[in-house]
């Protein structure tokens, strides 16, 4: 049942949104959490992008900004995703606290 | 492979993350052992034929959080007789050989126990033993060995490792083994001897911003912690060749004296010389052992003794430990010294610098951690559990309401349940985990320095789940609840086994 729903929503999205895909790797990047690093660890997105974090390990992982124009946080997790939308340029040092120094990852806003 | 650009990468990375924590050590002020110098070391006897042995034992699987005590048969031994002139421990990765961050995995003892008796042993500090020219331990292969040690893993993450020793051994078999004297262990414990031979040093307490037990031991509790292997009774004329101390974050120097018709000296004063900025708060400390031609000739009826000093003026130090290992040859030796007429004090000798595993010291405000004491409080709350090296409520990792600190109403205590060892639970995957204060808020990065049990209210849980009693550092229980007086405030706190895990409390 739950394959079938997602055929239909593919084949809904599909017909007229061909380019949807193209548009939404402008404006949102991915990194990956895993054991125990960020891939990638260095990144840069435009004023006004957004990141997306995907935890991939088995192990729990947060997020936190140790320095940087603004400031954020993602809960400590195993399983899920997510976003922050940059809208301040600068450098961002960011860790996930539990395995810091290491798991480190820095995203530039330009 | 790692390239060399990256390894600069990285060199990079720590050397940003090395911040000095600024309370901790007063501007200006001297490290403890400053007098001492760095770069003098004690020198490794040589002899014709002497052989330079080394051994890997394990590998040891090291569990996430683990804090257990093991022993086992260890087979890893000469296969000749000889004397054993020159141990050094260390702890590597299996899977690169590689020494591990001590903020990471954390040698927190090992212990040969040769022939029935421990022998030589290893903290972090990782002091080497040199018997002096001309002396040595005598070894028959069929001694039995054991390997009694307990390796922390600070990290949520398992891992393999190995321990490694370095032996420099002379066999029976090369002429010069003929010149060498035969010496023993005498193994001085404040504690001892016992599989987990640990003390408390509470801030505050003491005499001037320092504790020395067990002289300074007042509590029952305090006084129940004294081992038996505190004192030594001289039974026969006897020469002391050596001996180098082994303490905790915090220790100071530990002290050999003895006692001769009611008069006491000091025979030897095994200094902390600490190359941690922030002072005596890490493990990047090195001891000093005594001198090459340090020899004292005592008699039947000397009472040994052996104290540890810790630095108490700002922080707490829980399950600390005052070891010297100290090293005999019967009778009296022609060049030994008599304690009473002749001075045998003298300043000791490190027998290794600045260690590059104690790079990670903490302590930087750049840490992303949330400073608690300025969030909106959470639900009123009687119970924490922990589980997964988490703290239910209030854990610094957490976000949004459950990140925040729970309220405890003023009169009240809050439970702790540690889920991560429940009576019954295996013993192999047991995590002990402590709720221990921390000056807020405590928040810093974590490293060998930082946090530390520096609160001016103090508390700790002592090390909540199950062992085997006496052999672990396991308080046998899995609940414990806070002082019921504490004043209103937002309370932080961090577990000692796993000092990334921080949380708060607010009582209202």
């Amino acid at each position: 049942m739950r394959r079938a729903l997602a055929i239909f929503a593919v084949l809904l999205v599909g017909g007229g949104a061909a380019a949807i895909p193209s548009v939404g790797a402008i404006k949102t990047k991915t990194v990956l959490i895993k054991d125990d690093f960020f891939s990638p660890k260095k990144l840069t997105v435009s004023k006004g992008g957004k990141v997306q974090w995907l935890w991939k390990g088995k192990e729990a992982h947060n997020i936190a900004v140790a320095s940087g124009p603004s400031s954020f946080r993602a809960g400590k997790r195993k399983k899920g995703h997510f976003e922050h939308t940059f809208t301040k340029r600068g450098k961002y040092s960011i860790f996930c606290t539990i395995h810091a120094p290491d798991m480190h990852m820095t995203i530039t806003v330009k | 492979m790692r390239t060399p650009r990256l390894n600069l990468a990285l060199t990079a990375l720590l050397a940003a993350l090395v911040v000095v924590p600024a309370s901790a050590q007063a501007a200006g002020k001297p490290l403890p052992g400053a007098h001492i110098s760095a770069k003098a070391y004690s020198p490794s006897a040589t002899y014709p034929g002497l052989q330079h042995l080394h051994y890997e034992y394990g590998p040891i699987s090291i569990v996430p959080g683990q804090n257990t005590i093991d022993i086992g048969p260890n087979h890893l031994k000469p296969d000749v007789p000889g004397y054993i002139t020159r141990f050094s421990p260390n702890l590597i990765y299996a899977k690169n050989g590689k020494v591990p961050r001590v903020d990471v995995i954390h040698l927190h003892h090992g212990v040969w126990i040769m022939d029935g008796y421990p022998t030589m042993a290893a903290g972090e500090e990782k002091t080497v033993f040199n018997a002096p020219e001309g002396y040595g331990y005598h070894y028959k292969p069929n001694d039995q060995w054991l390997m009694n040690y307990m390796i922390h893993n600070l990290t949520p993450t398992p891992t393999k490792v190995f321990i490694t020793y370095d032996i420099d051994f002379l066999p029976d078999s090369e002429a010069a083994a003929a010149t060498v004297t035969p010496i023993l262990p005498i193994w001085m414990d404040v504690a001892g001897i016992k599989a987990y031979p640990v003390f408390d040093a509470h801030k505050g307490s003491g005499r001037k911003g320092k504790y020395t037990f067990p002289d300074m031991a007042k509590t029952n509790a305090a006084k129940r912690a004294i081992g038996p292997a505190h004192q030594w009774v001289v039974d026969r004329d006897t020469t002391l060749v050596g001996t180098a101390g082994h303490l905790h974050p915090g220790g100071l120097y530990d002290d050999l004296t003895v006692t001769r018709d009611g008069a006491t000296k000091r025979l030897f004063r095994s200094e902390a010389k600490y190359f941690e900025p922030a002072g005596a708060v890490s493990w990047d400390v090195s001891m000093t052992a005594t001198k090459p031609d340090w020899r004292v000739a005592l008699k039947a009826g000397d009472v040994v003794n052996v104290a540890a000093t810790y630095d108490v003026s700002h922080a707490s130090w829980y399950e600390s430990m005052g070891i010297m290992v100290t090293w005999y040859a019967q009778g009296k030796r022609p060049e030994a010294k008599d304690p009473f007429t002749q001075g045998v004090d003298a300043t000791g000798i490190l027998t290794h610098g600045h260690l590059p595993e104690n790079n990670n010291h903490g302590g930087s405000k750049l840490s992303g951690l949330p400073d608690p004491t300025s969030l909106l409080s959470g639900p009123p709350t009687k119970n924490v559990n922990i589980k997964d090296f988490t703290y239910a409520r209030g854990d610094f990792t957490l976000t949004g309401m459950k990140g925040r600190p729970p309220i405890v109403k003023r009169g009240k205590s809050l439970q702790f349940t540690n889920l991560d060892s429940l009576p019954g639970g295996s013993l192999q995957t047991a995590k002990y985990h402590t709720i221990t204060a921390c000056k807020a808020p405590c928040n810093r990065t974590t490293g060998i320095a930082y946090p530390t049990a520096n609160a001016d209210i103090q508390f700790d849980s002592s090390e909540l789940g199950y062992g085997t009693p006496g052999f672990t550092a396991a308080s046998n229980r899995h609940v414990w609840s806070t002082p019921k007086n504490l004043p209103r405030a937002t309370y932080t706190y961090f577990c000692r086994i796993h000092p990334f895990m921080r949380g708060s409390f607010r009582v209202k």
